[in-house]
């Protein structure tokens, strides 16, 4: 055997030879690349995603009171019976419930707590009024039809829609998305920074600086590494949400596939956006602690692993500024045909100029990293 | 076959202003073994990185084999060297097999070819068996030779070894050279160490290295003959020699005189005993490097 040739195609090798080697030898790999986001899973089927939709706890007083089986049968919510009507108040002022009723001999009393319950007071005040023309208790679905005939009088009416089932079971296939984008977060600054200073720490750099072709290999090196990596650890959730209970049944292949390239463009603009850092960072502890507490804020403050619906409205629009952000939100409209791919797609424009400007500055910065290496 | 290796006034000035070498030439000839002898901090490593095209230096020229190591030919130069440094960069949880992989396979080198020429090599230096055992459970002295098999695969013209022997102990270290001289029979090593003992057994060629400079230089027998030709008696002493002597050295509990025949000895142990000087042990000493090192430098060599 003669001769050494390092090049893009030979460092590629090398990098998907060490993450799979690494899998096997170093328990870190899996618990950041497995564990971790399999525990995100569990925490956000338990915790974010909740199961079927709660019902409104309204208060009665008297509890025994019969106007409770009356709001009960208009469905959606719950009645909460007071035998003690100070208990009552003081659960209303505290927010514990929003709504009561309060039944003082022949009149009733609708209580609110604040003017965004207003409305619903009032609606329900009506049916207790129909409720009690009837005669309470009225007759299953009286009162139901008493004020449909009202509404029709003045040509209103309710219609209710067979709504497709959506479930905690197509919330956490949604979720699995953002959990894509949590590990390509990761995956891009552990893989490009961390991995970039610890090479210059143990002298890999200055030896592949060194050599021809060595500047091509680590970056080959570094796209095996990390797609490697990144197949690996995006096979590991998507197994993992399966076995959660994730239905994707009803999914767009082509959505699938959309959001998967959305999700690769991502990490690459976050992996060519870390390369800067290296120049700065000397020691690779710190490079593992500012990726680590960097992307810990991220993953939260961008609506990667809290999902942007739940963020502040300022930070949920600002977020879209940040390229994984936007390529968590397209895959997920694509994945289930919210948006066509193409109009996905087309949407995802602003990733190009981040892509360029982040590559413009990775590229500079990887060159500098080169030279520099062997000036030290 | 083999590769001339030549470096003429190479300097370095690291960025914080310090020079690391200041001004070093040396030529070795093809299928030489030369050593850069010299202690800590003396611009053995510092050189030998900038004739391996790991460093750049500041000023001066390298060529290996004709080629401009920095310059036109750096590509075709570089490609002939196998370097191997001090502190191995294998990653800790791999085995040797799957870090040679990773790392060969990062500098160019085929995986066939690392798992076909790995095992004979280890097995040539003298650690069988070394490719299934983790690197973080490995001595220092075998992932010296986890470093050397590495710098090795691809069969380099010139092998370039920063302190290869340090951590081992004398068999392992004679069964190392043994071995490198037999695999690069014909072509051109260079190393560095701090002993002169192993500077002497190995090379057959000698750079001294003082405080970023070349301060002798030469085949080490020519080396000795020219600096430090004649016997040298030790003799241990709690006290400074009689003035009637004029002692070569004079440090740690002992002096040293040239001696041209026994009765120079028994001459020199006599003055003691005149002069009422207790005497704890006389040694007689074969010049070596270590006394160049002291002749034309003025300093003792530590270790």
């Amino acid at each position: 055997m003669r001769g050494r040739r390092p090049s893009f195609r030979t460092g590629l090798y090398a990098g998907v030879l060490m993450l799979l080697y690494s899998a096997r030898r170093e328990p870190s790999i899996l618990i950041w690349y497995v564990g971790f986001p399999l525990i995100l899973l569990v925490i956000a089927k338990y915790i974010f995603i909740g199961g079927a939709p709660q019902l409104l706890p309204v208060g009665f007083y008297p509890g025994d009171g019969e106007l409770a089986g009356v709001v009960e049968g208009l469905g959606g919510f719950e009645a909460k019976g007071y035998s003690d009507l100070e208990m009552l108040y003081r659960d209303l002022e505290r927010g514990r419930i929003y709504i009561a009723i309060v039944s003082r001999g022949d009149s009733v009393e609708v209580l609110y707590a604040g003017e965004e319950w207003r409305g619903l007071a009032i609606s329900l005040g009506e049916a207790l009024a129909f409720s009690k023309l009837y005669g309470t208790p009225a007759p299953p679905g009286a009162v139901e039809e008493a004020v449909k005939a009202v509404l029709g009088l003045a040509g209103v009416r309710l219609v209710e829609v067979d709504a497709q089932e959506w479930g905690p079971g197509k919330s956490l296939a949604l979720y699995t998305i953002n959990l894509m984008g949590v590990e390509a977060l990761y995956v891009g600054l552990y893989g490009g920074m961390v991995t970039i200073v610890s090479f210059r720490r143990d002298g890999t750099l200055k030896i592949l600086a060194g050599s021809p072709g060595g500047a091509r290999s680590l970056l080959g090196f570094l796209t095996g590494f990390n797609t490697a990596t990144i197949a690996f650890t995006w096979a590991a959730i998507i197994a993992g949400s399966l076995l959660l209970g994730a239905d994707f049944s009803g999914a767009s292949p082509s959505g699938a596939g959309v959001a998967l390239l959305l999700l690769l463009l991502g990490l690459e603009a976050v992996f060519l956006a870390s390369i800067p850092l290296s120049l700065v960072v000397r020691r690779d502890e710190t490079a593992a602690a500012i990726a680590g507490i960097g992307g810990f804020l991220l993953i939260f403050g961008t609506g990667l692993a809290v999902p942007r619906e739940m963020l502040p409205d300022l930070l949920a629009q600002a977020a879209l500024a940040f390229p994984l952000t936007l390529a968590v939100e397209l895959g997920r409209q694509a994945l289930f045909g919210d948006i066509p791919p193409t109009e996905a797609l087309a949407a995802s424009w602003p990733l190009l100029p981040i892509l360029l400007g982040a590559g413009l500055l990775g590229f500079y910065s990887y060159k500098r990293l080169i030279s520099r290496a062997i000036e030290e | 076959m083999g590769c001339t290796v030549e470096a003429v006034g190479l300097r370095k000035v690291y960025r914080a202003g310090f020079e690391a070498v200041k001004g070093v030439s040396l030529r070795v000839g093809a299928g030489e073994t030369a050593s850069l002898m010299g202690p800590n901090g003396s611009g053995k490593t510092t050189t030998l990185q900038m004739i391996a095209g790991v460093l750049r230096p500041t000023a001066g020229v390298v060529r290996v084999c004709g080629y401009d190591v920095w310059g036109d030919g750096w590509e075709r130069a570089r490609s002939l060297v196998g370097f191997a440094p001090q502190d191995p960069p294998f990653p800790r949880s791999l085995t040797g097999l799957e870090a040679l992989e990773v790392l060969a396979g990062l500098f160019g080198v085929g995986r066939a070819g690392v798992r076909s020429d790995a095992g004979m090599l280890l097995e040539e230096l003298g650690f069988p068996g070394l490719l299934g055992v983790r690197v973080s459970r490995m001595s220092g002295g075998q992932r010296r030779a986890l470093t050397i098999v590495l710098a090795l695969l691809g069969e380099p013209e010139v092998l370039v070894l920063d302190e290869p022997s340090s951590g081992l102990d004398p068999r392992a270290r004679e069964r190392l050279w043994g071995s490198i001289s037999k695999l690069m029979r014909g072509r051109t090593v260079l190393f560095s160490t701090h002993d002169p003992g192993e500077a002497e057994e190995v090379s057959t060629a000698t750079f001294i290295f003082h405080r970023g400079r070349v301060a002798a230089a030469g085949r080490p027998k020519e080396l000795i003959e020219r600096y430090a030709p004649r016997a040298r008696v030790r003799v241990w002493s709690s006290s400074p020699p009689p003035p009637s002597l004029r002692a070569r050295r004079s440090s740690g509990g002992f002096a040293e005189f040239e001696v041209e025949s026994e009765r120079d000895v028994a001459a020199i142990v006599a003055a003691y005993a005149e002069a009422g000087l207790p005497v704890e042990r006389v040694e007689l000493v074969r010049p070596g490097l270590r006394e160049v090192f002291f002749e034309v430098t003025g300093e003792e060599l530590e270790g």
